[in-house]
């Protein structure tokens, strides 16, 4: 399995990949996910992309390709609360400052390399 | 998709509700293939790889017998530590079940599950419980 290593910069937009696992594609996806169930969870940090989600007493694991923006949210000294939306895979992150919730795009299968990225 | 638990029990003691410590420590540990059999009420027979058996006790027996049914063909695993049953779903993650050998307490469900519905008279604001009352002072100050 290829993993995309954590990377700050793709914090910044340089990955344009719109998929599972990497960035939510505008339009459609936001819609959807507004009135998708979504459950209180739970999240720990596995290693690498990989993340345990725990909701409604199932455990699964997860990847993102920004792992590091991901865990700076769930660490964040303004966090309230993580809900995961199982039908998309999609995790929300809510924390106190923002207006709306973070969102990361998750795949529970192989996450695909990341574009505009020089695999170290 | 997995069914969600019907009863939101705040009972973490085994046989109740699994609790996110109890699963992430039994997702790290090493778990043992079993096979399962529905004993009636809320027994279950865990058989293990080397034929030895456990009789356990789940709160929600028919949410458990549904996942059994409906991924009888996933990997079925118990954590034997924590009590935890895990059965592998397609795409959808491990639903972890608690276990427990001695006969379960009352769950404790959590106060969002005691919601009262349907309103008495008395329950109404005064302004509604006449019903003439509203119309008759606009009518009269008109």
């Amino acid at each position: 399995m290829v993993h995309a290593e954590p990377d700050q910069d793709l914090a910044m937009g340089r990955c344009s990949k719109m998929m599972h696992g990497h960035g939510i594609p505008n339009g459609t996806m936001c819609f959807r996910i507004l009135g998708a169930y979504n459950a209180p969870c739970q999240i720990w940090y596995i290693g690498k992309n990989d993340f345990g989600v725990f909701y409604d007493g199932i455990v699964i694991v997860v990847r993102h390709h920004d792992s590091f923006a991901l865990r700076q949210a769930l660490s964040s000294p303004y966090f309230l609360q993580a809900t995961y939306l199982p039908k998309h895979q999609v995790i929300r992150v809510w924390i106190a400052q923002e207006h709306i919730p973070l969102r990361f795009y998750m795949t529970s299968g192989v996450l695909k390399p990341c574009d505009n990225l020089k695999v170290r | 998709m997995l069914k969600r638990p019907s009863l939101y029990c705040e009972d973490y003691s085994y046989g109740h509700s699994p609790h996110f410590i109890q699963a992430r420590k039994a997702w790290e540990e090493k778990r043992f293939q079993v096979k399962v059999r529905y004993l009636g009420s809320d027994i279950f027979k865990l058989i293990l790889e080397d034929g030895s058996s456990l009789k356990l006790h789940n709160h929600e027996p028919s949410r458990l017998l549904e996942h059994l049914e409906d991924y009888c063909n996933g990997e079925i695993t118990y954590s034997i530590r924590f009590h935890l049953l895990g059965i592998k779903t397609d795409g959808f993650g491990t639903g972890m079940f608690s276990m427990s050998a001695e006969p379960l307490k009352p769950c404790q469900v959590s106060k969002k599950n005691k919601k009262t519905f349907g309103l008495f008279e008395t329950d109404l604001p005064s302004s509604y419980s006449d019903g003439s009352r509203g119309a008759g002072s606009g009518s009269s100050n008109g």
